[in-house]
């Protein structure tokens, strides 16, 4: 294979995909050699449905660059190694029906509430492979507020409650009904807490704007979830608006604010942070619509690292504007939605759009996920190349079977099978803490039946082109990040996270009820 | 076959020196070979064909035998054709061979200016190295990687941003 002439090597790889290509690339020396000329570049990169340049208008190095470029962005690499494993989320042994469980956010600790005791336990795993957990706290919480807000609220029994552990492990956040409690569970003794509630109006904001944007939660607003964020200076909480069949989402706390001393982590903090209301999903839709002239809402907001920094135009002229960029699913009226990228700024709340991840358009007479592609046309008949896969990976085969055939499916790179329909109401985002990819799942989409369980998860690359002035660059901007397809599950899943292995990988870890999915990608 | 005139059938000498005969109109799919008699004439020599050996130049006639009728190739770079990985069943069938023939197939073709058989030649080994990753290619071709650390390193700065340098 190797003493074949150059001019035969380049044939080959005229007739692969995109993929192939950049795989064939990196085989060795020689067809590497065969792979850096200019003209196939530029019929594989014509591939994209994006705008190529003429192949004079690049040299040929620039050609290796454009083609690299359009890989990193489109993760052209990412999608032929994917290994999927399920297993059972293992909990510690005393559990009864009516205990409550949450992990932390680095999955290293567990918090169980069983009535009204809470224990923390740290995970630890035996040289079999099986795991014990270490108990590192236990207390006994609350005593009459949880039952009193049960009656309040009018409805007996089934206060399901929601918790949330810090990375250390030592502050817990309880949600009940609208109110959250947060409690350290290290201090001995006092059971002190700081509280949270929707029907108290007792909020401060990231900014003056937000004041008068700012609409508080319909009466019959619950939270629905929260988690700890940031290095635990933040929780985010889920909120469901029943009756406008909206979600809002809130980041509380202020990471920024000098005022309330100690350190994050510290319930100190929280005593006063938790009143601060840091984003609303709400407010921000209310902003981004006041400066539209239009309505918008936000869904499934996700806030990203303070030290992300968005290359643009407008960012580099103006590099000291305070503020945070965050993703959500962006609609604009029934039929119109997508995937987006925008600055909040800290002073005189301004939302900006700052990039739109290509994703389907639904047409208004959208009735099935399926309908938006022919599948007898659409989907190549050639027997999938990764049947190989599952047999030496040792998965569930089901499991396997399932992730080989999502990729067959969805086997030409460019095929709308890899691009999102951001419809559902409830959208969960998760963004690797490299912000170089983040991962979408869509319940209940991937399945011919609206009504179905599960969903689909879709990954994206998240980098973006620096910015230049020369030409080249500017075509380089052209190329857009085109989500592939990761999976279809029957799962719910109720949490998704992105981790980045030590060996440069990711592994995206979906959690649901009993099951946890993961994919090393 | 000598109840034919003289010129229906030639005789092609392998590189390991066995005569070969064929259906004139068979080996004219061969373009190097048409284009030699024409400068020739039909001399009723052997013609030597010195970069193929007996296996796999019998290989080459067959599938020019199958072909024969096949109208010439449309245009040299119409796109349809680019891409399009189909091969028809006989050909699939045709190209079930170890490795070794399938690379002295297209070189034979290659180098006899056969350009359909070529086409098949490339189109199989594309649809073997699909959607495959670079160590699934080694392994699947049993190619050597030879890149030496300084290219390893060469080629991951290739792929970071031109700002990253």
């Amino acid at each position: 294979m190797a003493h074949l002439p150059t001019e035969i090597i380049q044939s080959i790889l005229l007739l692969t995909d995109g993929e192939t290509y950049y795989s064939a690339q990196h085989v060795c020396s020689s067809w590497h050699q065969a792979a850096a000329d200019a003209f196939l570049l530029r019929q594989i990169i014509t591939e994209t449905p994006f705008a190529v340049p003429a192949l004079d208008a690049l040299s040929e190095d620039e050609w290796n660059a454009f083609f690299a470029q359009t890989v990193r962005l489109n993760l052209l690499d990412k999608r032929k190694t994917i290994v999927k494993s399920v297993s059972r989320q293992v909990w510690p042994g005393d559990a009864s029906p009516s205990t409550v469980y949450s992990l932390s956010s680095d999955r290293e600790k567990l918090v169980s509430l069983k009535g009204s005791r809470a224990t923390v336990y740290a995970y630890s795993q035996h040289g079999d492979g099986s795991l014990q957990f270490e108990p590192v706290y236990t207390k006994m919480l609350f005593s009459l507020w949880t039952l009193s807000q049960c009656m309040s609220s009018g409805r007996s029994g089934g206060v399901q409650h929601r918790l949330a552990l810090s990375t250390d492990g030592r502050l817990l956040a309880i949600a009940a009904w609208k109110t959250i409690h947060v409690y350290d569970l290290s201090e001995q003794g006092r059971c002190s807490f700081a509280q949270y509630s929707l029907a108290g109006s007792q909020c401060s904001f990231l900014d003056e704007l937000s004041q008068s944007t700012y609409s508080p939660p319909a009466a019959d607003a619950i939270i629905d979830s929260l988690e700890f964020t940031e290095r635990d200076s933040l929780l985010r909480v889920v909120i469901r608006e029943d009756k406008n069949r909206s979600v809002r989402i809130q980041y509380l706390g202020r990471p920024d604010g000098q005022k309330c001393g100690g350190a994050s982590t510290d319930l100190l903090y929280w005593k006063e942070g938790i009143k601060h209301v840091y984003l609303d999903s709400t407010a921000l839709a209310a902003a981004y619509s006041d400066e539209t002239n239009s309505t918008f809402t936000f869904r499934g907001i996700c806030l990203l690292p303070e030290s992300f920094r968005f290359l643009d135009n407008q960012c580099v002229a103006d590099r000291q504007r305070q503020g945070r960029y965050f993703l959500a699913a962006l609609h604009h009226g029934p039929n119109s939605a997508s995937y987006v990228l925008c600055h909040v700024s800290a002073l005189g709340t301004k939302v900006r759009l700052c990039r739109e991840f290509l994703s389907r358009k639904t047409s208004p007479t959208f009735t099935h996920w399926t309908d938006d592609f022919d599948e007898k046309k659409d989907i190549p008949s050639s027997s999938p190349p990764f049947g190989g896969r599952e047999q030496r990976s040792g998965l569930l085969s089901a499991d396997a079977t399932s992730v080989s055939r999502n990729l067959s499916l969805a086997l030409h790179r460019w095929h709308k099978i890899h691009l999102p329909c951001p419809r559902a109401l409830t959208p969960l985002i998760a963004v690797s803490e490299d912000v170089k990819l983040f991962v979408v799942f869509e319940p209940g989409a991937g399945h011919a039946y609206s009504f179905a369980t599960g969903g689909a998860f879709y990954v994206y690359s998240l980098e973006s082109c620096p910015h230049s002035s020369s030409a080249l660059h500017d075509n380089l901007c052209r190329i857009q990040p085109w989500s592939f397809l990761l999976d279809i599950v029957d799962v719910d899943v109720e949490e998704v996270q992105v981790f980045k292995d030590p060996s440069g990988g990711y592994t995206v870890t979906a959690m649901g009820k009993q099951d946890v999915l993961q994919w090393r990608i | 076959m000598s109840s034919g005139t003289p010129s229906s059938t030639i005789t092609l000498t392998s590189s390991d020196g066995v005569d070969v005969t064929v259906e004139r109109q068979v080996a004219e799919r061969s373009v190097l070979i048409k284009n030699m008699l024409e400068d020739l004439g039909d001399s009723g020599e052997a013609i030597p064909v010195p970069n193929v050996n007996e296996a796999v130049l019998k290989k080459v006639i067959e599938w020019c035998t199958h072909h024969k009728l096949d109208p010439p190739s449309a245009g040299d770079d119409d796109d349809s054709r680019r891409k399009t990985t189909d091969i028809d069943e006989w050909d699939q069938k045709f190209m079930q061979v170890d490795q070794e023939m399938l690379f002295e197939i297209i070189l034979a073709a290659n180098y006899l200016d056969i350009k359909a058989l070529l086409d098949v030649g490339c189109k199989t080994v594309a649809n073997m190295i699909k959607g495959k990753s670079p160590e699934e290619i080694r392994k699947t071709f049993n190619i050597q990687n030879d890149f030496t650390p300084e290219e390893e390193d060469q080629i991951r700065r290739e792929n970071e941003w031109a700002e990253d340098r």
